[in-house]
């Protein structure tokens, strides 16, 4: 018997020994879910998220893997959904059900992340957005739904500081206030959020023009009409994309050029200027009395930022770090720390884990650089403490570039155009 | 309102409409001549501009000089897919066509996000920082361009139907097919030309727009959709009255943002669609 | 033989319509199908246009094969068919329904004196010419489908139903047209219902029912023989 013992035994370490596997009680991987638009209309957004949250998930296993749970690797479970709210929610609800996994990052934008906000609820499953703007997906008590990106009321809070910085710093009147608006539930929360910080500023009956418009028109010179029949001495317009272009073609079109700012990509995009044209975008967006918002700042200094972006070129020196990539590193970042703090794998725990991440001053791991510090990541039910920047586009050794002039917790940073 | 106000929407309204004219031509030309409708119209038109777009980055060509190619490129690309997929389901029950076509709407939207990405694109050409001002009123040079340019496009397709001898043939077509064959007149081949015609076209508008309209993979359906709503609007199959259905399309369109506004506002030109089904169901200019 | 038409099957879908035929029309000839409705006459006519692909048989025109050609070829080689029901182009004026009918390879550069012969047989169309042809009367629109059917220089003219649906005066004009044209060496295939009409007129006729053909001689032979007599002619 005993003889026999010993010849399995030691068949079994020849067999080990053979194969190369170390006979150390392996620990389960930890599964992390990641799913976005990976294909389809916004498959830039998705991609740059899945890129960022690879790249932090093998640093972490390069590095032992989460310790406090005896250095299980991390497991990441990617799924797309083509950019389609079906497939998204299809997508976490798969990921709900499989007890295995312990929290999701994603799905990336508004659209996609909408739909998923009662699905993470259901299976009280902890899902950290990306580049997820939308105000009322926070505002239902959920408990395990977070995003990094600023959301849409703290842009509106932004333009309403700026807006109320330049009266008090430049001496603009603010007697007319104008504002256009997508009507859609972006739109509104912008706005919402611009109404209340001009209130708290006392400004809120200088609103002399509010006016939503439909986002898919192929027109919008009778909003400019509007908006310029209101005389403002100070417009804001909402704006995505090609409403934005739209919207500039209108204003230079019809000799209209306010001060005014706007965003965000309709302001802020770098190929509004291979779409507008050098002479209609320098009139416009490139004017002295425009100014953009800004979710970046890459003109500030910013150490974490650069230190992460030292990592991640290296190993892929072929993508682009721009402010999306830093989001989805956040997010990845945000979801391995509450696992490693909360040290056990429940869903529950990881959450309120999520719940109790604080910024230091200067803290590094606040990539964007929009961040409340020091202060808590979330304030409750997963809205991030942070505000986006006012830009405005500079030209210089011939080529346009913005620069970063103020945020809300720092107050002007540079002095505008128009004044120096 | 300040008249003024109202007088520069109703420009922006006729300077939009005759793009909305310009892309329903296409689907009246093809319904006349094979009674088909197809769903991957307004596609063409991206592939056009998509087309302008890559010869603007690659060769920093002018939309204005792409149209020489795209005009073209987009005929032969008419015939092609007449030839070898259009030409199959002529016969077939309309829900083939329907299939074939969405078909065609996937297959092209897809090649476009796959090539170009689902970023939004416009390409400015060299009107578009032009402006014509008129007293009070202004109107964008690459506006202007696209209003003449859709309206002569309209006029002259107009000569074509009512004093040439193909103007004649695809009259004849569209009013008895059987007919017309046994004139002699070579159906397949009219069918075939004015199929691509219709394709040229959109090439033609695609190159005028680029700079008016933001592109994305997924426009085409929308246009379609545009092309549908001017094509019933004029009086199905009515040349005449596809540019005139356009023209009112695009002044509703500016009367409802203007004194609407909002969503409401954008569904005035649906609701001016609907009324007329309503009371005038055989469209502005159709016949009983 | 100018046309000779060989043991043609034909029909639509699942249904056959005409059977075997076969007939045979000479240069200068006028000859008449006699038969009721739906006794394939049409559809033979279809066939030899090349509208309808026949099942089997063959046509031949001047000895040359037609069953494969595309109709607007057949066209081009003079048979030119006058459709059952005129077909006209209703929303197009008198001159331009003329103007089509002349634009085959043949007739083209004849257009001008085409004209002016289908004006000298036909003077009211003149009258007409920039009238849109659906608002025309009945017999105008016969005239006309025959006048635009002349235009196209026809080396054999295939007339479906000319009487149909017109007044004896208007028919007995219509005849009188065609008679002239046959006496200047029209060669003419005709299909009808009016079998009276037919006959007095007409050198030689077939006569077909259900599909096929039952009988065929010449007019005066027909017009004697107690079967025609007691199907067609009621006597």
């Amino acid at each position: 018997m005993g003889k026999q013992i010993l010849f399995v035994a030691s068949l079994t370490m020849l067999l080990v020994a053979a194969l190369g596997i170390t006979p150390v009680v392996a620990v389960d991987p930890v599964k992390i879910g990641c799913h976005g638009a990976f294909t389809g209309k916004y498959a830039a957004y998705g991609m740059s998220t899945l890129h960022a949250v690879r790249y932090e998930v093998a640093k972490k296993n390069a590095e032992g893997g989460i310790k406090s749970l005896g250095g299980a690797k991390i497991q990441l479970i990617e799924m797309d959904n083509a950019t389609n709210a079906k497939d998204s929610v299809a997508n976490h609800e798969r990921l709900g059900t499989n007890p295995a996994v312990l929290a999701v990052i994603g799905p990336c934008t508004t659209p996609m992340s909408q739909p998923v906000e009662p699905i993470a609820a259901r299976y009280r499953l902890p899902t950290v957005h990306s580049i997820t703007t939308l105000d009322k997906i926070f505002e239902h008590g959920n408990e395990y739904v977070f995003t990094v990106s600023v959301l849409a009321s703290r842009y509106g809070a932004t333009y309403a500081s700026f807006m109320v910085a330049m009266h008090e710093k430049y001496g603009l009147t603010l007697n007319r206030i104008t504002m256009a608006y997508p009507d859609n539930d972006y739109g509104i929360s912008v706005v919402d959020g611009f109404k209340k910080g001009m209130k708290k500023a006392g400004f809120d009956k200088n609103i002399v023009l509010d006016l939503p418009f439909n986002w898919k028109s192929k027109d919008l010179s009778p909003i400019v009409l509007k908006i310029k029949a209101a005389k403002p001495d100070f417009h804001l317009q909402v704006a995505y994309f090609a409403d934005g272009k739209l919207y500039h073609d209108a204003c230079y079109n019809l000799g209209f050029h306010p001060w005014q700012v706007g965003g965000a990509s309709g302001f802020n995009h770098p190929k509004l200027w291979k779409t507008l044209g050098e002479k209609i975008g320098g009139a416009t967006i490139g004017n002295k009395k425009t100014f953009a918002y800004d979710m970046a700042a890459f003109d500030l200094p910013n150490a974490g930022r650069d230190a992460w972006t030292k990592g991640f070129t290296a190993k892929h020196p072929d993508i682009t770090v721009e402010m999306n990539l830093l989001l989805g590193a956040m997010a990845a970042r945000f979801v391995i720390e509450a696992i490693e703090k909360a040290g056990k794998r429940d869903r529950t725990a990881i959450a309120g884990a999520l719940h109790s991440l604080t910024l230091e001053k200067d803290d590094p791991r606040d990539l964007a650089g929009t961040y409340k510090k020091p202060g808590p990541v979330w304030m409750r039910n997963g809205k991030p403490n942070s505000y986006g920047y006012i830009a405005q586009w500079e030209k210089g050794n011939g080529r346009w570039s913005k620069k970063t002039l103020f945020h809300p917790l720092m107050g002007m940073l540079a002095v505008p155009k128009a004044f120096r | 309102m300040d008249i003024t106000i109202i007088a520069q929407a109703l420009i922006q309204g006729l300077m939009l409409g005759a793009i909305y004219g310009l892309i329903g031509l296409g689907i009246t030309m093809v319904y006349a001549i094979t009674g088909l409708l197809n769903f991957a119209h307004g596609d063409f038109m991206a592939i056009a501009m998509y087309l302008c777009l890559a010869l603007f980055t690659h060769f920093n060509m002018d939309p204005y000089l792409s149209s020489l190619i795209a005009v073209p490129a987009l005929f032969v690309l008419g015939l092609m897919v007449y030839h070898f997929l259009f030409r199959r389901v002529l016969k077939a029950e309309l829900l083939m066509v329907v299939q074939l076509t969405l078909g065609m709407v996937f297959i092209i939207e897809s090649s476009l996000l796959l090539t170009f990405t689902a970023d939004y694109e416009s390409v400015p050409n060299i009107l578009h920082a032009v402006r014509f001002s008129l007293g009070p009123l202004s109107v964008s040079g690459s506006y202007l361009a696209t209003f003449l340019v859709g309206g002569g496009a309209g006029a002259a397709l107009y000569w074509v139907l009512q004093k040439t001898d193909l103007g004649r043939q695809i009259r004849a077509i569209s009013q008895n097919k059987d007919a017309a064959t046994l004139m002699g007149i070579n159906t397949t081949r009219i069918q075939m030309i004015v199929f691509a015609l219709a394709i040229a076209l959109l090439g033609l508008s695609g190159s005028l727009t680029t700079s008016i309209l933001t592109m994305e993979p997924y426009m085409g359906l929308e246009l379609t959709l545009f092309a549908f709503i001017v094509f019933v609007m004029g009086g199905v199959g009515n040349f005449l009255g596809t540019l005139v259905a356009g023209y009112l399309l695009g002044i509703a369109d500016a009367m409802g943002s203007l004194f609407i506004g909002g969503h409401l506002g954008a569904m005035v030109p649906y609701g001016l669609f609907v009324l007329l089904l309503l009371f005038r169901p055989q469209g502005i200019l159709g016949a009983k | 033989m100018l046309v000779s038409v060989q043991d043609i099957t034909a029909g639509y879908g699942s249904v056959t319509v005409i059977k075997n035929i076969s007939l045979e029309v000479d240069r200068g000839e006028w000859v008449a199908v006699i038969g009721g409705n739906g006794a394939g006459k049409s559809t033979l006519f279809r066939v030899i246009s090349g509208l309808v692909r026949p099942r089997s048989g063959k046509i031949y025109f001047e000895g040359r094969e037609l069953t494969a050609l595309p109709p607007h070829e057949i066209v081009n080689k003079g048979i030119i068919q006058v459709p059952e029901g005129r077909m006209l182009f209703p929303k197009m004026n008198v001159i331009d329904n003329l103007l089509l009918g002349g634009r085959n390879r043949r007739a083209r550069n004849n257009v001008n004196e085409s004209l002016k012969k289908v004006y000298d047989l036909f003077p009211i169309l003149e009258k007409r010419a920039s009238q849109e042809a659906g608002t025309l009367s009945g017999g105008e629109q016969q005239m006309l489908a025959t006048a635009r059917g002349l235009m196209a220089l026809p080396r054999v003219l295939l007339l479906d139903e000319p009487s149909l649906g017109l007044a004896p005066l208007m028919v007995r004009e219509i005849f009188n047209s065609l008679q002239i044209l046959n006496k200047e060496g029209m060669t003419i295939l005709m299909v009808e219902q009016n079998v009276v009409v037919s006959l007095k007129n007409a050198e030689r006729a077939y006569v077909l029912e259900n599909g096929e053909i039952v009988m065929s001689g010449s007019s005066k032979d027909l017009i004697n023989d107690d079967r025609t007599k007691q199907a067609y002619l009621g006597i």
